[in-house]
């Protein structure tokens, strides 16, 4: 048995139960008296209350007070209930989604003009104003979660902490707050003092991004998804992709993709406007079906940085995705030395990448060069300015390469790596037992089939990345240190089946594009999507400021400014001359199809069941006998004293 | 009870016998007596007073027979003359439980009266019958006549207690006791009543009984000091009143405005006793027992006419 209000039980017990022996006890100490005849004293008492004026009153007041009690223990025993708008319980958490599909207009607030999050904002006060006597705490989420107030039963705090939540343009992932969510209800739960399961409310349109893993179960407390926004019909076109691309021949030849979502019910016409550097250079008409989606082509020959505005002019619920930014970086190919006394599959490898320039050296004449000359834009031999990747075969430098490296068969001298020889007795010939797919250095290569003769142990520092693991340990490695990236093969190219596979020349590929393009690939351009963490190469200062939709001041650290987690889309600029193209203007977009789809989520998926979301409001029923209940004790109570009252006058 | 009932000598001083000599009761009414005495009787007799003239028949004493007028008007007339006999006095003592009360106490008071009226009669020569009443007649004393039986009767009224006993409380029955004394009080006569008059029952009822011709009833009834002033006997704030007779409770908060309109209650009450009483040809009396004993007898009663 379970007391689910044992204090208000104890307060109630505490002033009815004196109150009540008082009475009897203050009726039991009359004194006794001894008197010829009570005739008269009747008679006198029954006169008094004849001639009182209020007699009458006093005899209907009774009947009166017995009524209302027979008519309260009635409606009592009728199980009345009331709809509220929550009874969120004991504890409560309040989840609200302040991601960019929060902001769409359409199934605001009733007032109109409101977006979703101020609809969210309204339901989260009507939670709060519910909670009598609860305590709850506010969290919102979008890229992270942010706990933006503790536990309290301050209504007032939670109100404004409510209201504090600012909007953002990022896409929503509610594993994290749900994560947490779980921890404070697994207090709870631990909590003796607490009976009741937490409750967790989530306010959110259900566009939530699972990025394909399982959906979180909450272990001990209660999911209810508050449908917001479902109002109305949304209507929005949005651009959920761009980018740009060079072509591999003609560096100066950018080609640009772009991709439209129409999530509406109706279908959409309007007008696609590139503009470079605020210049429209190109409209196109597009249409748009219902649900569907177009894609658009431009070419530009455009060598130098660039910044690129796609924008289309249909008036919709999401402002956030009719606009999309790309910083075009600089025209650039590889250079790239060879350090190699002759390898067939290595040079055609890195030939075959498409690198501008590719000197083999033999491990003497490395050896021989100042390595000062061997950075990116310190040798110059009339073609090129230094090697963005250098690449060693068998060959282990004695002295740190001054650029990113790939090493095969040897492992250059940084602190913590190693390659030690293959044991004696170990497996001649072995496989590779697992590599890391998800890797950009080891997308789409396969490495099942590859044998390798006698691969070396690879000892790697800890902040290395192992990309593959043979029987012995790792075989491929990337090992970061000071900017530059040094990747290490462990073992021989030549004495592997490797080189005879597909999978090697994807390897060399995704190395140069990774290694030497900063991270670009083959894009050509520099955008960043909100949420997303921007490292910008600063050379020389201690302090960077970007502005732009927001103002964001950042300290210097080892080269370094890290811009974590944008929550607004445009382009942020800095003028500080430390910064080179393209990382002064720094390109945020959506870019999001599933934070542009406005259409509201009827669930969310949340452990093995969904959480249907609840339409109108998170109404539920409350029975309310009690009260009635008690307001009978009340007036039984009041009936009583006026009864024994008759006697005294 | 106490000791003072007890006392026979408490009852009547020898002093306040002697004062009392000089009374007698008297009666509105001519009643038959039982034997000679000193009361003019309804019956023609032997005494010197003249009462009538008739004819004379066959067979009538010629010692009555008026000759001066037989000689004047030569016709036979016979003198007849007022007979004297005894006057029979009844005086019931009501004894139930509610006349234990007051200070001074009710049944003392009455018993005292009883004395004083029982030796009134017994030195005139009248035939005295005591009652004791509780529910009904419960004892009764006849016949006493002269100077002799005045000890007897004292004793008589000192034997006699209230209904004291809480626990199978006898509530008095003002009804049953008149149709009692009645039945038992053949011979006409002077009936005095000295009761409160507390009775839940009907009194008219009650005193129908006593409403015959040959009674001359007298209704004394005795209040007390405590009775007329409840606060001066501590009845005020949250009390259990428990009726002496019937054991019956009351739950009062006793106030000032209460008090007011018990006192008219008791007001009415009396007066409406009063009214039963002149209805039926009674004489009502009231007094209090508060008042000085010898003065109601030598002052008060001899102003109502009961004494004389």
């Amino acid at each position: 048995m379970s007391f689910l209000n044992p204090i208000m039980a104890l307060i109630a017990a505490g002033i009815t139960i004196p109150a009540l022996v008082a009475l009897y006890f203050l009726k039991l100490r009359r004194r006794n008296m001894v008197v010829p005849s009570t005739l008269l004293w009747k008679r006198a008492i029954q006169d008094l209350q004849v001639n009182s004026p209020f007699q009458k009153l006093r005899r209907n007041l009774l009947l009166l007070l017995q009524l209302l009690i027979l008519i309260a223990l009635l409606l009592a025993l009728a199980r009345p209930a009331t709809r509220t708008a929550a009874e969120p319980g004991q504890r409560v958490a309040i989840v609200i989604d302040h991601s960019a599909s929060m902001n769409a207009t359409s199934g605001g607030t009733t007032s109109g003009g409101g977006t979703r999050l101020d609809a969210a904002k309204d339901k989260a006060l009507e939670l709060i104003d519910a909670l009598a006597g609860g305590q709850a705490m506010v969290l919102c989420f979008a890229q992270s979660v942010k706990v933006v107030q503790q536990t309290t039963g301050d209504v007032t705090l939670l109100r404004r902490a409510v209201r504090d939540i600012e909007p953002t343009d990022q896409r929503s992932h509610l594993d994290e707050a749900l994560k947490l969510v779980d921890e404070f209800a697994l207090a709870n739960a631990a909590d003796a003092s607490s009976e009741s399961k937490m409750r967790v409310y989530v306010l959110s349109d259900g566009r939530i991004h699972t990025d394909q893993q399982e959906p979180l179960a909450l272990r001990s407390a209660e999911l209810t998804y508050v449908k917001i926004g479902a109002e109305r019909q949304p209507d929005n076109l949005g651009i959920v992709s761009f980018a740009a691309r060079r072509d591999a021949d003609k560096p100066q030849l950018v080609r640009l993709h772009a991709r439209l979502n129409n999530c509406g019910v109706n279908p959409v016409e309007a007008n696609l406007t590139l503009s470079i550097d605020g210049q429209a250079v190109n409209v196109q008409p597009v249409q748009v079906s219902p649900g569907g989606s177009v894609q658009r082509q431009f070419e530009l020959t455009m060598p130098d940085s660039a910044l690129l505005r796609l924008s289309h002019d249909h008036g919709d619920d999401l402002t956030a995705d009719n606009e999309a930014v790309l910083v075009l970086a600089p025209s650039r190919r590889l250079s790239v030395l060879l350090v190699s006394e002759g390898n067939a599959f290595l040079g055609s490898a890195v030939a075959s990448v498409g690198v501008k320039r590719l000197v083999v050296m033999s491990p003497q004449k490395y050896e021989n060069q100042d390595p000062a000359t061997l950075a990116r834009g310190g040798w110059d031999d009339g073609q090129g300015e230094g090697f963005d990747v250098i690449i060693f075969d068998s060959y282990a430098p004695r002295k740190v390469p001054p650029a990113d490296s790939l090493s095969f068969g040897a492992a250059p001298p940084l602190t913590g790596l190693e390659l030690k020889p293959a044991r004696d007795g170990e497996q001649e010939w072995q496989y590779v037992l697992d590599w890391d797919r998800a890797d950009p250095l080891m997308r789409y290569v396969v490495l099942d089939d590859v044998v390798i003769h006698k691969p070396g142990r690879l000892v790697v520092p800890a902040e290395a990345r192992v990309l593959a693991t043979g029987l012995s340990g790792p075989v491929i490695a990337a090992v970061p240190r000071e900017r530059l990236q040094h990747v290490v093969v462990g073992f021989n190219l030549l004495d592997s089946y490797w080189p005879m596979y597909v999978s090697f020349p994807v390897f060399v590929s995704n190395v140069m594009r990774t290694l030497g393009l900063d991270g670009l690939g083959d894009e050509a351009a520099l955008a960043y999507s909100t949420g997303q963490v921007a490292t910008v190469p600063v050379t020389a200062g201690t302090e960077v400021i970007y502005t732009g939709p927001a103002t964001m001041k950042r300290p210097v650290r080892h080269g370094e400014a890290v811009l974590e987690s944008f929550e607004k889309v445009g382009v942020y600029v800095t003028s500080n001359p430390d910064v080179s193209a393209p990382f002064d203007r720094l390109a945020v977009n959506l870019l999001d199809a599933l934070e542009s789809d406005l259409r509201v989520a009827d669930k969310i998926e949340v452990g093995a069941v969904d959480a249907r979301g609840q339409v109108a409001t998170a109404s539920v029923r409350r029975e309310v006998w009690r009260w009635f209940a008690w307001a009978a004790l009340g007036v039984l109570l009041i009936e009583w004293l006026i009864y024994t009252r008759r006697m005294h006058l | 009870m106490s000791e003072q009932l007890t006392q026979p000598e408490t009852l009547l001083s020898s002093s306040f016998m002697r004062s009392l000599d000089r009374l007698d009761i008297l009666s509105r009414k001519i009643l038959r007596g039982k034997q000679q005495g000193e009361r003019r009787s309804k019956k023609k007799g032997q005494s010197i007073e003249f009462a009538d003239y008739r004819n004379y028949v066959v067979g009538d004493d010629l010692r009555f027979i008026d000759w001066n007028l037989y000689a004047r008007l030569d016709r036979l007339f016979v003198r007849l003359f007022m007979e004297e006999e005894d006057l029979s006095v009844s005086i019931a003592l009501d004894c139930s439980a509610s006349m234990d009360y007051g200070d001074p106490n009710k049944l003392l008071y009455a018993k005292r009266i009883a004395a004083a009226l029982g030796y009134l009669a017994l030195v005139h020569y009248n035939r005295v019958n005591l009652y004791a009443c509780n529910v009904t007649v419960v004892d009764h004393l006849s016949s006493l006549r002269g100077r002799r039986p005045i000890p007897r009767m004292l004793a008589f009224l000192q034997q006699q207690q209230p209904n004291s006993d809480e626990s199978l409380p006898a509530p008095g029955n003002f009804e049953q006791t008149c149709k009692k004394l009645a039945i038992l009080q053949r011979q006409p006569g002077v009936v005095i009543l000295l009761s409160d008059f507390f009775d839940k029952g009907d009194l008219s009822a009650a005193l129908r009984y006593l409403a015959a011709d040959r009674y001359d009833v007298y209704c004394i009834q005795l209040l007390s000091p405590q009775e007329t002033e409840p606060a001066s006997g501590g009845i005020i704030g949250d009390l259990r009143l428990r009726d002496m007779e019937d054991g019956d409770l009351a739950e009062v908060s006793v106030t000032a405005a209460l008090i007011k309109r018990y006192q008219k209650n008791l007001q009415a009450y009396c007066r409406h006793v009063r009214e039963q009483c002149l209805r039926r040809g009674i004489v009502y009396l009231m007094s209090e027992t508060s008042l000085p004993f010898d003065s109601l007898v030598l002052k008060y009663l001899r102003q109502r006419g009961l004494l004389g």
